[in-house]
């Protein structure tokens, strides 16, 4: 059957190859701005989400930096407060709580000459006193020989 | 061509928008311009100032400690309070004042006066260096008022400002004021304060962020790096004991000042630096009406006549001249000139033919014949390179600042005459620190070699500097360092004192610049000095003593040898050292 040609509109059937070609450039433009804009969404997202989380640790850093600093003074204080408590004043008001006074002088027979002395004691302890009062001490690798050396069931 | 009225509407339409665009794509271009000069060509300050943000981190300074480690200089803090009154309802106020009174111990009339009738806008300081008991009160009441269900009484610290300044703190007190130093509320510093100040301060940290530059750098962390802590060669006991022990012979004999030194011979490290009067460097409000010289170093500051003190030096310089042997007599007619100066003994012990006179009992008996007979016999040339090898004239260098280097005419300047020479034989015109003397006397000590005396022994910071002794130079041979150590000795034996202490030998010499009332000397211009070392035979600390100005005693047996007396005592017992015979068997 033959189309009567006569009573069609004057439309064309099939669009033209040159209209295709519009839509599809169209088409895809529209994906390219899509893309971009989802691109460009991404980025702002990144940036954003970024720079939240830099501030973020930026705060916390800074919080942390000041609590050091606030340490730190209570370091410096309780320095300072050891180091008084150990000065000589205190150490000299502590002496003379428990009844220590200081010598009117300093020409007092020296320790050394007590220790070295050109004077023999009087009474000398007897060596074997000397030996009672400050036993021998065995080291390790003695005793780890008395041990061997030792009679069996001792 | 457009046909029809629908056609044409609508190229007025994409007419419009093209328009549109055009001009929104030249605001874009001109915003993408102005991003693209922000972000790559803006000067980095502008830049900055815009988008970065810093917070500076302070540095702690560094602490000074003696050479136990006990602290005698060391960083506090202290706080500031303030109050924006204008920030506080009557309600907070009211909420507040009780606590306040506590913790400021105020009274509650004068705390409600300062914060309510003062003018609104400004801030009220409610105090300045507060403990830091008074800031953790504070805090406390902070934390207790956050808990507060009442929504006013939550923000009522918000009004407060609590700022922290660091203050140095003195634990010992006066102890060593002169040598620590002080930093003035100006800034100003002394002492080691002024001269380790580079590696005491340390270096303040940084943390520092910029936002919204591509390319430059995004911000940084610089970390704090605290000031050194500088260890001394001074010992704490040797030195309250030394201050406390001058400062009774400073008032003793109403003298206007004195200093102590002790200095081991060996390596030049001085163990005690003592002023006396002193201040203390932690309570600024007692120096009014202090004399301003309280706050000099004299040991290195102030320099004087050696006097008799120079007569050793002079004995030693011949030695090692060979202008003399330790077992040369001469004849002592008791009166000599020099030049156009005559020279008399103290005792004006004249006689026609002559008194033989060794060379130890030229020492023993302080005879200025025989001193200044054996300078003119050394003659300018040879006296004077030795006394400069001694250290005279020249700076010890010492790390401390504002060091004097005293007075020497020497041949060839305009007022020097022959008579100087037999004058500076006998310590006269011419001046040295004690320090200077102190340093010579510890080069006969140790056996000829001069050390360079040093404070710091070592620099605790990030790197570790230890001060290691430095000898600047061989002045005499070992046998006459010890020929000089024996006549001194037996000077100190033959005194009216006698022996310092049973079983120690210490060598010594006293000094006095005039008589009052005879020598016609101006006040001020007296001086009293004792200088010694020992234990012999392997001497090893010089003692040196100097009072200026004494008025009621003044002689250097009755003023400054009973302090060395009493410090070489303590220092025997403090050091442990062993007797002059115990070192003679070892």
């Amino acid at each position: 059957m033959s189309i009567d040609r006569s009573q069609v509109p004057m439309m064309p059937m099939v669009q033209p190859a040159t209209t295709q070609m519009a839509d599809r450039l169209e088409y895809r433009r529209l994906m390219c701005m899509l893309l971009t804009l989802v691109a460009a969404a991404l980025a702002g997202w990144l940036y954003l989400r970024q720079a939240s989380t830099a501030a973020a640790y930026w705060y916390e850093i800074g919080r942390l930096e000041a609590r050091k600093i606030e340490l730190r003074n209570n370091i410096q204080h309780l320095r300072s407060l050891s180091a008084k408590s150990v000065s000589l004043s205190e150490l000299e008001r502590t002496a003379g709580e428990l009844g220590y006074t200081r010598p009117t002088t300093n020409t007092l027979p020296s320790r050394n000459e007590l220790v070295i002395g050109d004077q023999p004691s009087a009474t000398p302890a007897p060596v074997e006193q000397a030996e009672a009062v400050q036993p021998q001490r065995k080291g390790l690798w003695q005793r780890f020989k008395a041990w061997l050396n030792a009679e069996p069931g001792t | 061509m457009y046909t029809t009225n629908g056609e044409i509407a609508e190229s007025n339409q994409k007419r419009r928008i093209s328009w549109l665009l055009i001009v929104m794509g030249v605001a874009g271009l001109y915003v993408a311009g102005h991003l693209v000069v922000w972000q790559i060509f803006a000067p980095a300050g502008k830049l900055s100032a815009l988008a970065s943000t810093s917070a500076e981190l302070p540095a702690v300074r560094g602490t000074i400690v003696d050479r136990g480690g006990h602290a005698l200089v060391l960083s506090d803090v202290r706080y500031e309070v303030s109050v924006t009154p204008r920030l506080l309802a009557t309600a907070q106020i009211d909420r507040l004042i009780p606590e306040l009174v506590r913790i400021f111990n105020k009274s509650e009339a004068e705390l409600k006066q300062v914060i309510t009738s003062t003018n609104q806008a400004a801030y009220v300081e409610l105090g300045r260096d507060l403990d830091p008991q008074v800031k953790a009160d504070l805090d406390e009441l902070e934390s207790r008022l956050l808990a507060d269900p009442t929504p006013s009484a939550r923000f009522g610290l918000d009004a407060f400002a609590i700022v922290p300044s660091p203050v140095r703190v003195y634990p010992e007190g006066s102890l060593a004021a002169q040598v620590l130093g002080l930093i003035t509320k100006d800034g100003d510093k002394t002492g080691l304060e002024l001269r380790y100040d580079a590696v005491m301060s340390g270096r303040a940290g940084q943390r520092s962020s910029k936002t919204g530059s591509l390319l430059g750098q995004g911000g940084g962390y610089i970390p704090v790096e605290d000031g050194a802590t500088l260890v001394l060669t001074i010992d704490r006991n040797l030195q309250a004991e030394a201050e406390r022990l001058l400062a009774v012979a400073v008032e003793a004999s109403k003298a206007k000042r004195g200093t102590v030194i002790i200095l081991d011979a060996s390596s030049g490290a001085l163990l005690t630096l003592a002023n006396a009067p002193s201040y203390d460097p932690g309570a600024w409000k007692t120096w009014s009406g202090l004399d301003p010289s309280v706050f000099n170093n004299m040991a290195v500051s102030s320099p004087f006549e050696p006097r008799a003190t120079q007569m050793p030096l002079t004995l030693a310089a011949a030695l090692e001249a060979n202008v003399i042997t330790a077992g040369m007599t001469y004849q002592d007619f008791g009166s000599l000139m020099v030049g156009n100066q005559r020279f008399v003994n103290w005792d004006e012990n004249r006689t026609a033919n002559g008194t033989v006179t060794s060379i130890t009992d030229t020492v023993v008996t302080s005879r200025i014949y025989g001193t200044a007979y054996i300078g003119s016999l050394m003659g300018p040339a040879c006296f004077y390179e030795m006394i400069r090898r001694m250290g005279f004239g020249e700076p010890t260098g010492i790390d401390l600042p504002a060091e004097q280097t005293g007075e020497m005419p020497l041949p060839g300047a305009e007022n020097w005459s022959l008579a100087f020479l037999g004058m500076n034989a006998i310590g006269r015109s011419l001046t040295v620190t004690p320090l200077q003397l102190a340093s010579a006397y510890g080069m006969l000590a140790n056996g000829g070699e001069l050390m360079r005396p040093y404070i710091v022994a070592e620099q605790r910071g990030a790197e570790t500097v230890v001060t290691e002794p430095f000898k600047v130079r061989r002045v005499i041979t070992p046998e006459h360092a010890a020929t000089i150590s024996n006549m001194l000795a037996e000077a100190v034996e033959k005194s009216e004192a006698g022996p310092v202490l049973p079983g120690y030998r210490f060598a010594g010499f006293s000094s006095l610049t005039g008589i009052p009332g005879t020598d016609n000397l101006p006040r001020g211009w007296l001086t009293s000095a004792y200088v010694g070392y020992g234990p012999l035979p392997n001497e090893r600390y010089v003692i040196l003593v100097w009072i200026d100005d004494p008025q009621e005693v003044y002689f250097g047996k009755d003023v400054a040898q009973p302090v060395f007396r009493e410090l070489a005592a303590y220092l025997v017992n403090y050091m442990a050292l062993a007797s002059s015979a115990a070192e003679v068997s070892q």
